[in-house]
């Protein structure tokens, strides 16, 4: 395996952008990738790409024609909110085991508004599928919601503490410009929103919304004919599927722990090294959930160290200091180049008011419906 | 007098379940509504809704089964914004009950909300989504002692 870095990104803005196409968000994106990589179009050797909500075929030939035209392999990727992470570690793969040296990441989206539709959970046929949906089961909050009782129950874990998960990723998102919502919620305002399903208020989920982004990837010979800093090293990038993929009901908590103990193992480090963390946080529960998942708590102590402060920017292990998927917004197939571009801003020393003084270990953290997780280790 | 039988056989023709193969449909009131699972014959893990092979040893010896219609509510939320195809009433409260078979059914809950509780024992129902439709879904409610 070769050693594999990150050598440039870019971000378009997340949030709505009434004036410009699909097309438009990406290429901005990986403009700015190439721009931030000191690299032209045509040093691209191979591109992956991803959206999930445009019904048209082959959107990364159309998207990055906008940009360029030089021949190389073009592949467009759907894999729900893994999506992004799914490019990077596809991506990583080609360069760290000699098929390209110089591959391009990049997704761009805009998602309609509203809630979506959790359908691919029931593997079942059409017409139970749609009596499922029919009984009011296609409510994807209302299994964050469910999860959350049951902590609440089990753990004593407070209303509070899960509204504190937004109170604190709105505060991040307040710092980032990228952010779609760049506003303190203050968590009265979070508990008084709008009731979704309880006890999760509308400011406890993430907004659909529209942005692009992109990652460039290379090796770290390659990477030296085009920069001497700000490249950073992929420590180890995993991608799975369920092992059992049984309707136990709420979470494939199990799945993004295996995961994550990977992770770690392949890049030889573990919770303790991690500096600076972007989780998957649709719902405030979650971010609870994967704390524990990726090991920086025990089971059932997520609400405490949210509470405590540790995952807070001035904290310990501080989590989702873009704002995460709540406030810098969930543009589906672009999250996991988001996460990427937060990390190698906070890597770099770039991440400017949400900087996490000396970050030298990074870990992005997606699952998505299938379900799917990846875990992905960036390090200085 | 009424033919008891006789009304609830009418019943019974008059009443379309919202999919096929789901639930049974009970011919008497003596009868109780069950949910149809499948076992898997080599395992013996049970899954509802039925799946064509065992998703744990991928085995395709499956048979249907009438899965117990009690159970124990693991947890519930209360919904209150519409979902795409839901055409009952808002709010409405959905969860997860385990039943003995090892299953954690997703269902509507039928009844007060208010009174949910977690861990409580719940019995399977069938009731319509919106009153007075002919078309009906599985629930779970409280069991009443």
């Amino acid at each position: 395996m070769r050693e594999v870095v990150v050598l440039g990104v870019g971000m378009h803005n997340a949030g709505r952008f009434p004036g410009e196409t699909t097309l438009d968000l990406g290429r901005t994106a990986v403009l700015e990738a190439l721009d931030d990589s000191g690299m032209e179009f045509k040093d691209l050797q191979a591109a992956y790409f991803s959206n999930r909500d445009e019904p048209t075929a082959s959107l990364g030939e159309f998207a990055l024609g906008k940009v360029g035209l030089n021949g190389m392999p073009i592949v467009n990727v759907e894999n729900a909110s893994c999506s992004g992470s799914t490019l990077f570690w596809m991506a990583y793969n080609a360069v760290a085991l000699g098929q390209y040296d110089i591959v391009l990441a990049a997704a761009t989206e805009k998602s309609p508004r509203g809630l979506r539709i959790p359908v691919a959970a029931v593997g079942i046929d059409f017409q139970a599928m749609m009596a499922l949906g029919q009984m009011g089961f296609a409510v994807m909050p209302g299994f964050a919601a469910i999860l959350m009782r049951r902590r609440m129950k089990d753990y004593g874990e407070t209303e509070e503490q899960c509204a504190l998960v937004s109170v604190k990723n709105h505060k991040n998102g307040s710092l980032n410009p990228v952010a779609q919502y760049q506003k303190e919620t203050p968590l009265e305002d979070v508990l008084n929103s709008d009731m979704i399903c309880d006890p999760i208020t509308l400011l406890q989920c993430c907004p659909m919304g529209e942005g692009a982004a992109a990652a460039i990837l290379c090796t770290k010979e390659v990477a030296k004919q085009y920069k001497s800093d700000g490249i950073i090293t992929v420590a180890s990038a995993i991608l799975r599927s369920a092992v059992e993929f049984r309707i136990t009901g709420l979470t494939s908590a199990g799945l993004t722990k295996m995961t994550a103990d990977e992770a770690y193992k392949v890049a030889g480090l573990g919770p303790k090294d991690i500096d600076v963390i972007e989780l998957h946080d649709p719902f405030t529960t979650n971010e609870l959930l994967h704390y524990e998942d990726l090991g920086i708590c025990g089971e059932g102590e997520g609400g405490k160290l949210l509470s405590d402060g540790v995952t807070e920017l001035t904290g310990d292990i501080p989590v989702n200091t873009s704002g995460g998927l709540i406030a810098r917004g969930h543009p589906i197939g672009a999250t996991g180049l988001y996460q990427i571009g937060e990390l190698m801003l906070q890597l770099r020393g770039e991440a400017d008011r949400r900087q996490v003084p000396d970050a030298e270990v990074g870990l992005g953290q997606l699952e998505g419906l299938g379900p799917i997780a990846s875990v992905i280790i960036l390090k200085r | 007098m009424t033919n008891s039988s006789e009304t609830n056989r009418e019943r019974k023709e008059e009443v379309k379940p919202i999919a096929e193969g789901l639930f049974t449909i009970p011919s008497s009131p003596e009868e109780k509504p069950h949910l149809i699972g499948t076992k898997c014959r080599s395992c013996g893990t049970f899954f509802f809704p039925k799946e064509v092979c065992c998703n744990v040893c991928f085995n395709e010896d499956m048979e249907d089964v009438l899965l117990s219609n009690r159970g124990k509510l693991y947890s519930f939320t209360v919904v209150r914004q519409r979902p795409m195809a839901y055409m009952g009433p808002l709010p409405y409260a959905m969860g997860f009950v385990d039943v003995p078979e090892g299953v954690r059914i997703m269902t509507l809950l039928a009844g007060d909300f208010e009174k949910l509780e977690l861990d409580m024992e719940m019995e399977m129902i069938l009731e319509p989504i919106s009153e007075g439709d002919d078309v009906v879904a599985y629930k779970f409610r409280p069991v009443e002692d």
